[in-house]
């Protein structure tokens, strides 16, 4: 028997079921001697009484006796249970009554098989009707099994296929009709010889024995009805069957109360129970396709036998087209982040975010009565990166006053009109998000070079340059104290020693060649820079001369611009929690004159559109956060973050220094580059540091 | 306007204005292909009261225009998301289940789409919320599974608690 397995996603049925499809070695090939023989009966040996229901021996064959479940399984037999739910039933059904007893049937006793025969039982040629006779049922007991197709008589599904596909031409017809009015459509279409079946969904059910005396029992049921009927004679199968043929009159006599709604027997023929679970298959699919929660599908999953398969089926299809129907944001945005195990950046991210927000809204149309569609995914695109930002701020260690709950909750309801969730649910919210991390388990996020993607022309955009500089930490070394009017001009002037590496002198010493040449080449006007990296670059003085070289810098070739990502993957592996909006605080620019070249926000607007949609979309939601930040303020406080930056190292050594007054904020975001650090940032931003900033612009 | 007679499976025959009954895919089919004489159309399968309900569907629906192929979503294989009943609709289909349950196989077998949708959504809506047990009880329907196949859903219950 196969282990127990771990109930998970795949524990459905469908996924557990096409693991088991390879039948064990020694169920391959049929015992005994009726290996080559075919396997079906022909339909003549039916043909003499063909409204009648047909009572099938088991074949008395004594190796081939059914065993109590519990042996079979022990063989490593597949029981039945995992075939019938993929509907195999069908399969094995071309005639519907089928009857199966435990116990071998003493070959002395002329059993009477059909109702007719009782009548006459000692009249019917045994060649077509009786009870084969041992010698006889030695050759025949293999088409024997496969017409009483017991739930043990099945082995394996390469076996089933073998016996329809040995099927004659006429007698496969003969089956697939069979198989179609099992479906389900006879209860309407009760056409040629099973319309007047008493027992049109007759079958039988294996029931596993405890004790000897169930061992010789069968039990009948009648599919579309609970009306069943256990013989409990084990003396004698005659006996039963017998009891069996009587079985009509002990369920007209004793009727459960649901087998008393289809005991509608009009001019002596029985009609299936008006049962929803008798209707065609094809209806019961359609009719799951308008159940459109996972759980009410796995409840029909769980009703009958008819049921499940149409009702799994539509269940992943549900889970397919609609994956987060009926799941908590929060749920949702765990699930759609842990399918990612490469490191995103942050654009990636940020369309994934947004991707999520989508197909969420299409998943739950409840959301989409809080108002217009569009209106419905921005709101729940911005709380999701609510949820990122104070995930974030968790994570954070240096973050030391985080977000309250009360905070929290006030700045999700404070930002939209209609509340979506309750402050409760914002509390189990915040607490889930508190104990659990969001991002840190899921997703490594790569810090962003925001022209990582291709976008319109970068050396017309005038941007890659800028990138191109990558956002090192320039080595520790002694940094100079930066002149403070100079700083003031925002020219960003650094000042180095003859002994000491520059920013520009550690592009330098990468080896790429673009960087050497953009900086040799944004430095060929001034011959002292040039030729000496150590060489002060005078920033009032030389800011015209880098204007007039940046023509000269973004005729570079575009395969000599290539990015280098290489170098931020290596910083990903250092720095171990690599915040989001990390790129906002990365120096995007240091061109060797110290002078950021045009970075314009129309020049990233066009060419990253995503990020300025989803922050316009922010920020139009007012979020308590300041987003509206533009452009120019980012180029500037990375700019003097930057500079912050170069000064951080030493800093702990000399904190006095005024490059700690001035680039503080932006040192402390540098230092800590997380998200609540830019929340910080931003703040300040707003405060006094903007207006210094808008006078410095 | 010409008229349809209609045998039922219970030998009553049933006169119909022939715009109604078009509507339903098969009778039109049949009327389409030359069965114009006087001989009623022979329906085997539906039962005279089960096809006056159908007459009283199509009589109300007999000016609504078909859906036309976008609309209609019958060949995305996947869930669909209107279960919304029109109101007379749902006045209608308030049948008892054995009732609702003809309905459903007739409309499959007349080929009226629109009411096979109504009756499979109304079941859908019947099954919403309920717990297996209780969707058993509401449609009579038996557990016909075996000890090993309720050993299985057990452990997808487990499964699904902690969900």
């Amino acid at each position: 028997m196969e282990q127990p397995r771990r109930p998970g996603r795949h524990s459905l049925g469908l996924g557990g079921i096409g693991r088991t499809f390879r039948p064990p070695r020694h169920s391959l090939q049929p015992q005994g001697t009726g290996g080559t023989t075919p396997l079906y009966t022909p339909t003549s040996a039916l043909s003499p009484v063909p409204n009648l229901p047909v009572a099938n021996l088991p074949t008395p064959h004594a190796p081939r006796l059914p065993a109590p479940v519990a042996a079979v399984a022990a063989e490593g037999e597949r029981t039945i249970g995992n075939m019938r739910l993929l509907g195999v039933r069908h399969v094995s059904m071309p005639i519907p009554t089928t009857v199966t007893l435990n116990t071998a049937p003493p070959a002395d006793i002329p059993t009477p098989t059909t109702s007719a025969a009782a009548t006459a039982p000692a009249t019917v040629p045994p060649a077509t009707l009786a009870a084969p006779t041992p010698a006889e049922t030695q050759s025949a007991s293999p088409r024997r099994r496969f017409r009483s197709l017991t739930p043990r008589s099945i082995p394996s599904l390469s076996e089933i296929t073998k016996k329809l596909t040995s099927l004659s031409p006429e007698k496969r017809g003969a089956d697939s009709a069979a198989r179609r009015r099992s479906h389900g459509t006879e209860g309407v279409a009760g056409n040629g010889s099973l319309a007047t079946n008493p027992y049109p969904n007759f079958r039988v059910i294996h029931t596993p024995a405890e004790d000897p005396e169930q061992l010789a029992s069968a039990r009948i049921l009648l599919t579309g009805s609970t009306a069943s009927a256990t013989l409990t004679t084990p003396s004698s199968v005659a006996d039963s069957l017998r009891s069996m043929e009587d079985s009509d009159r002990d369920i007209a006599a004793s009727p459960t109360p649901a087998a008393a709604g289809m005991m509608t027997s009009a001019a002596g023929t029985w009609r299936a129970a008006p049962n929803m679970a008798s209707l065609p298959r094809e209806i019961i699919y359609r009719v799951f396709r308008y159940v459109d929660a996972p759980r009410d599908l796995i409840a029909c999953s769980q009703v009958c036998i008819t049921w499940r398969f149409p009702a799994l089926h539509a269940y992943r299809h549900l889970l397919r087209v609609y994956p987060y129907a009926n799941m908590s944001l929060l749920r949702a945005l765990r699930k759609r982040l842990r399918q990612h195990h490469t490191p995103v950046n942050m654009v990636r991210l940020d369309e994934i975010v947004y991707g999520l927000a989508e197909e969420y809204c299409q998943s739950n149309p409840d959301f989409l009565i809080l108002s217009s569609s569009k209106e419905a995914t921005d709101t729940i695109y911005s709380m999701l990166w609510t949820f990122l930002f104070i995930d974030r701020e968790f994570r954070n260690d240096s973050v030391r006053n985080k977000m309250s709950c009360q905070y929290f909750i006030k700045l999700v309801q404070g930002s939209y009109k209609k509340q979506v969730y309750t402050p409760a649910a914002l509390k189990a919210i915040y607490r889930d998000i508190r104990d659990r991390p969001i991002l840190d388990n899921y997703l490594p996020i790569v810090t962003s070079h925001v022209n990582a993607h291709r976008g319109p022309d970068p050396v017309a955009a005038g941007f890659l340059l800028a990138r191109a500089v990558p956002p090192v930490v320039a080595p520790a070394a002694e940094v100079r104290p930066i002149d403070p009017e100079a700083r003031s001009s925002m020219s960003a002037t650094t000042t180095t020693a003859a002994t000491e590496v520059s920013p520009a002198g550690s592009l330098l010493a990468q080896p790429s060649p673009y960087l050497s040449a953009a900086s040799s080449s944004a430095r060929s006007p001034a011959p002292s820079a040039s030729s000496h990296v150590s060489s002060v670059v005078a920033a009032p003085e030389a800011r015209e001369t880098d204007a007039a070289t940046t023509t000269s810098v973004m005729a570079l070739p575009i395969e000599v611009l290539d990015p280098q990502p290489a170098v931020d993957e290596e910083e990903a592996g250092v720095d171990g929690s690599l915040p989001i909006f990390d790129h906002l605080h990365q120096p995007l620019s240091l061109p060797p004159s110290g002078r950021p070249l045009s970075i314009t926000s129309v020049g990233l607007r066009e060419f990253e559109p995503s990020i300025f949609s989803n922050l316009d979309h922010l920020a139009d939601l007012n979020l308590d956060l300041d987003l509206n930040i533009t452009l120019d303020a980012v180029t500037h406080g990375a700019d003097a973050g930057h500079s912050g930056s170069s000064s951080r190292h030493e800093d702990v050594a000399a904190p006095s220094q005024p490059s700690a007054t001035v680039g503080g904020p932006h040192r402390t975001a540098r230092a800590s580059p997380s998200l609540a650090s830019l929340r910080s940032w931003w703040s300040q931003m707003k405060g006094p540091a903007r207006s210094a900033a808008s006078t410095l612009r | 306007m010409s008229t349809v007679q209609i045998l039922t499976s219970d030998g009553q025959t049933v006169t119909v204005d022939r715009k109604v009954v078009s509507k339903a895919g098969v009778i039109d089919s049949a009327l389409a292909s030359g069965a114009e004489g006087n001989s009623p159309l022979k329906l085997d399968n539906i039962s005279a009261s089960v096809l006056e309900k159908i007459i009283e569907y199509l009589k109300h629906h007999v000016d609504d225009q078909p859906d036309d192929g976008e609309d209609s979503d019958d060949d995305i294989d996947g869930p669909r998301r209107d279960p919304i009943i029109d109101t007379w609709d749902a006045k209608f289909i308030e049948v008892d289940l054995e009732l609702l349950y003809e309905l459903i196989l007739a409309a499959n077998y007349l080929d009226i789409k629109p009411l096979l949708d109504l009756g499979c959504k109304t079941v859908a809506n019947m099954i919403k919320g309920k717990t297996p047990e209780e969707i058993r009880s509401h449609f009579n329907i038996p557990a016909d599974f075996t000890p090993e196949e309720e050993e299985q859903i057990r452990l997808e219950n487990e499964w699904a608690e902690d969900r």
